[in-house]
């Protein structure tokens, strides 16, 4: 036929219940059309027009427009454009089910414009794709049930096909795509199903623009990260195939304000970004990724990473490589990219893990690429342990890190390492850090470490503070210089490079933790004697102590105790003062002084932090010992000299003494133990010989045990002074063979005498104020004197013998009967409460037996006890 | 005389032969101008008879300069009694020196409407062990190409 000329012609198709489904209205020329024979059918030119398509009384596209010619057995699509075109994926439901049920359970629509030209096909298919425009707007395509969305304002291609039959998206624009990318989503179009075959397909494009696209991710099987960027793109003479991108032109990808999450964490609560970014700017040529896994700019801005466990799993896991495998690992491909440029500017850092206690660190830092080297600079770093200290245990400021990418990763290996400031505070708290199951960690990363090196390492000013390196002892800080090249970065390849040194402490004093005011320990002059990896294993080498005094009270056993408990474990005693208890104690070891040397110590007994009243000059001490994990075990001398208690009319005469020193102590008596002997001790007249005397301190009081010999026989006794407010005491003295003669003569010149060897035994219970009870036996089966002295006076003033009146003599030999009475036995009790008492004296001789009863009272004004004020008390 | 005889049983014959001849030519065109008269009616009844289920009729045909035009032109579909199509006007201008050559001339349609379920143009479901059966992932859009092409 010459010509086919359809007017407009209106297409109505409708479905099984003959309800309309779509309708177009077509024009169309056909222009020399055959039909039958070899080439049918043919045409020559086929002009179509479609025009107000609906699908369901939706607008399906508002015209189109088609221009096809035929030549030979080739169909060229020389014209077509469409416009005003909308689609939704429903409709191809009804359309074709058949293809529909291919497809991912989705919605899906969008409105599009099309010119095409050029297009030839042929009875094998498509010989040219000719060129094509496509303006898409409002592209959205979401799963059917459940959130989640992909969609864009606008896309906008041309493309093509070359010769070789390799389409080019000539330039393209694609605007605003958001992708929210769900669970529901990830099934939509990732089923998990078998891997199919993938067909073999390639495409380039020579211009892609992707501007203001935004992805927001909810955690996925696939994707554990939450969060949200925006990303924009420029893409440029970039192959795409089934087998990955080619391209040796450079591609530019910038995301901006990245805020990733950990997904996987508890939903009521949604954890902190462990990611957070103004701006990131790759550049990178595909090609040389690949093959040289080269990027040629990486810019980041702003950056803050967090890894805490709060966040995310990031180091529930924690492994180390084997140090010494034949075959090395493959390093991961993020440890094998080289820069062109990297670079990151206003960097944070934030890590929190949980090793004894909880471990956090903070740096902000920079990253710049100079001569294909990457220098890391690190402005402040801090690492704490809250829990122990407010302070952080460790900080740097001005950290400069030299390395090459990718070479660091491959040869562990920094070029150069240089620390302008920093301080480590080596206290509890960081020692403590790796102990317990952290100890794996610590293990782990030694060995990690040991197989870094640095070329060269220059620490210019590297303060250290040893927090407790003896118990008294207050913080230490020294500075650390160091410049070492081709050193392994370990700390004991550091700790070798640094010379022994010395630091001298003046006027340290330890305060009271019980009142700070009050002092424990005063010391003049400290020597410390360390090397750097003495100190990296807790060892001093040697620290020397000059003539310090030790004040010997509550306040040093009350810190000696919390040491105790502190190492032992337990809860230690609360602060009577004011403070948060003390956190859970550390379990490490703790330092070890191989030499602990005390000269010229003074030792003061001071039991409620003021030298007590009669004993204030101190005894001098000296020793030396070691200090190991912390425990302190010493033995020193008191010289031999004379103390003269005056209050007490005490008098000690060469008195020389050992006392015994350990910390923590070992129980509850033997912190400190002084042990003494005396070769004369004498109270008023009255003097004992080789006497010895063992005075034990605790937080709790003073305790004693004596003994001497005295007058032919021997006394020894106890006490116990308490260090209560009122000092109260108790105490037994017991003598064995003493001759009271000397001793009453002492005492009682004037009132009586008793001789003979008499046994006896005091105890008595007080306070500094009064005697509460106090009983006194004594007993003598052996024959001797009782003289009462205080009748001599008496007699003198009588007549002298055989003179004077019968009635005189008769008074003289009644009063010398009764002042001297031989006796066979004595047997005497007394017992007394406060200033009264009563008690009894009987002596029994071959002329009878003599009894002397004593009733004590106290008759001085008392004051009269106070009156109830109850009500009760009232009435009555 | 001999040769009058023959000559005459020829010319009888020839007169006879001439005059059916005009007598064929006469009836011919006086049925032809019959069936003219009757041209819409002998058209939808032989559309009737030939088209199976669909009805197609029309309400005019003519021949006007040089081209038929059928008017009025409309399809129903039998079994479901639905209109299928109509068309305004059909002019079929035929060229009638090449049209011993297969060359139809040229078509016209005006006003046309086409009104069909969808299920017409899908291709109907492969019968059991035809190859499309046996190929699932062919689909009907790509067969229809195919056949078309072929």
């Amino acid at each position: 036929m010459d010509l086919i000329d359809l007017l407009p012609t209106k297409f109505v198709l409708r479905d099984e219940n003959w309800q309309p489904m779509c309708s177009v209205i077509m024009t169309q020329k056909v222009h020399s059309l055959a039909v039958g024979g070899t080439k049918s059918p043919s045409f020559k030119t086929v002009i179509t027009d479609l025009q107000q398509a609906e699908w369901r009384g939706q607008p399906v596209f508002s015209s189109v427009h088609l221009e096809t010619e035929m030549r030979g057995d080739d169909i060229t699509l020389k014209k077509a454009s469409l416009k005003g075109g909308s689609f939704d994926l429903a409709w191809l439901q009804e359309l074709s089910p058949a293809l529909h049920a291919k497809l991912p359970p989705l919605h899906s629509g969008l409105q599009f414009e099309w010119e095409g030209r050029d297009v030839r096909l042929s009875n094998t298919g498509l010989v040219s794709g000719g060129t094509q425009e496509v303006h898409l707007k409002n592209l959205h395509l979401q799963p059917l049930t459940g959130a989640g969305l992909i969609k864009a304002a606008a896309l906008d291609l041309k493309a093509s096909q070359d010769l070789n039959g390799l389409w080019h998206v000539e330039s393209g624009q694609l605007l605003q795509p958001v992708i929210e990318w769900t669970p529901a989503l990830e099934t939509a179009l990732l089923p998990k199903s078998e891997s199919k075959q993938t067909t073999a397909w390639q495409a380039r494009i020579d211009e892609l623009k992707i501007r203001d696209g935004i992805v927001k991710l909810t955690p996925t099987e696939l994707c554990p990260v939450a969060g949200e960027l925006a990303w924009s793109t420029n893409l440029e003479g970039l192959d795409i195939s089934s087998e990955g991108l080619r391209s040796s032109l450079s591609q530019n990808l910038t995301l901006a304000d990245v805020s990733l999450q950990w997904g996987r964490m508890n939903a009521n609560a949604p954890p902190r970004p462990f990611v957070q970014m103004k701006a990131a700017a790759l550049e990178v040529v595909p090609d040389k990724l690949r093959e040289l896994m080269q990027v040629d700019s990486l810019v980041l801005t702003g950056p803050h990473f967090e890894f805490t466990p709060e966040n995310g799993p990031w180091f529930d896991k924690i492994e180390t490589p084997p140090v010494h495998s034949a075959l090395k690992p493959a390093l991961p491909w993020w440890k094998q990219l080289q820069f062109g440029t990297l670079t990151l500017t206003d960097g944070t850092l934030a890590i929190a893990m949980k090793l004894a206690e909880r471990l956090e660190t903070t740096a902000r830092f920079t990253i710049a690429t100079e001569q294909s080297k990457q220098f890391l600079r690190i402005d402040t770093a801090e690492i704490s342990i809250p829990r122990r200290s407010a302070l952080p245990a460790l900080n740097f400021t001005d950290v400069e890190v030299l390395a090459t990418l990718p070479e660091m990763w491959r040869t562990q290996r920094l070029e150069s390492l240089k620390i302008a400031e920093g301080h480590v505070a080596v206290g509890d708290a960081l020692m403590t850090l790796f102990s317990g199951d952290a100890a794996v960690v610590q293990s782990k990363a030694d060995a990690a470490a040991a197989r870094w090196s640095t070329g060269k390492i220059e620490v210019d000013k590297m303060g250290v503070t040893l927090m407790r390196i003896a118990p008294g002892l207050p913080p230490v800080r020294f500075d650390v210089n160091l410049i070492t090249d081709e050193t392994p970065l370990d700390l004991d390849g550091l700790a070798e490079n640094v010379e022994p040194q010395s630091i001298k402490l003046t006027h340290l004093r330890i305060p009271s933790p019980h009142e700070p005011l009050r002092t424990v320990a005063e010391m003049d002059v400290i020597h410390v004697y360390y090397t750097l990896d003495g100190l990296l294993h807790r060892r001093i080498d040697r620290v020397e102590i000059v003539s310090p005094l030790l004040y010997v009270g509550e306040d040093l056993f009350w810190y000696v105790e919390n040491f105790r408990k502190s190492m032992k474990g337990e809860a230690p005693l609360i602060d009577a003062t004011f403070g948060p208890p003390a956190p859970p104690p550390p379990t490490a070891p703790g330092w070890h002084v191989d030499i602990l040397s005390v000269s010229d110590g003074k030792l003061l007994l001071a039991p409620k932090g003021v030298p007590l009243a009669g004993i204030s000059r101190p005894f001098p001490f000296s020793f030396t010992s070691k200090l190991e994990s912390g425990q302190l075990d010493a033995q020193f001398d008191i010289p031999s000299d004379n103390y003269t208690l005056k209050d007490l009319k005490l008098e000690f005469r060469g008195m020389k003494g050992q006392v015994h020193f350990n910390l923590p102590m070992k129980d509850r008596n033997n912190n400190l133990t002084e042990t003494f002997t005396v070769e004369q001790l004498r109270w008023k007249q009255l003097h004992f010989e080789k006497a010895h005397l063992s005075i034990t301190y605790d937080v709790h009081g003073i305790y004693g045990v004596f003994g001497s010999s005295a007058y032919g026989g021997y006394v020894n006794g106890a006490f116990d002074i308490y260090l209560d407010e009122s000092f109260s005491w108790d105490g037994w003295l017991a003598g064995a063979g003493v001759d009271l003669g000397p001793v009453t003569t002492t005492l009682f010149p004037e009132y009586f005498l008793i001789d003979g060897k008499v046994q006896c035994k005091v105890v008595a219970t007080g306070n500094k104020d009064r005697l509460f009870q106090g009983d006194a036996e004594f007993q003598n089966r052996s024959r001797g004197r009782f003289k009462v002295s205080a009748l001599n006076d008496m007699i003198k003033s009588l007549p002298k013998s055989l003179t004077g009146t019968i009635g005189d003599q008769i008074t003289r030999i009644g009063l010398e009967t009764l002042r001297d009475f031989d006796y066979e036995s004595i047997d005497g009790k007394a017992r007394f409460y406060g200033r009264e008492g009563r008690g009894h004296l009987r002596f029994t001789g071959p002329n009878g037996a003599r009894k002397f009863d004593v009733n004590v009272y106290d008759h001085r004004w008392k004051e009269e006890p106070l009156k109830p004020e109850t009500a009760d008390a009232v009435a009555r | 005389m001999k040769s009058a005889t023959p000559t005459s049983k020829l010319r009888r014959c020839w007169r006879w032969t001439w005059r059916l001849s005009l007598f064929g030519v006469i009836l011919l065109s006086a049925l032809l101008c019959l069936a003219w008269q009757e041209r819409v009616p002998m058209a939808n009844a032989l559309l009737r008879r030939y088209l199976g289920d669909m009805q197609v009729e029309i309400v005019s045909l003519d021949w006007e300069d040089g081209a038929l035009h059928v008017r009025e032109m409309s399809t129903l579909h039998l079994p479901s009694s639905k209109r299928v199509s109509t068309v305004g006007h059909v002019e079929w201008r035929p060229h009638w020196s090449e049209l011993h050559l297969g060359n139809l001339g040229g078509l016209k349609l005006e006003e046309a409407v086409v009104d069909v379920p969808l299920a017409w143009l899908m291709p109907a479901a492969p019968q059991p062990g035809s190859p499309a059966a046996r190929q699932p992932g062919s689909s009907g859009i790509i067969l229809s190409l195919e056949h078309g092409l072929d």
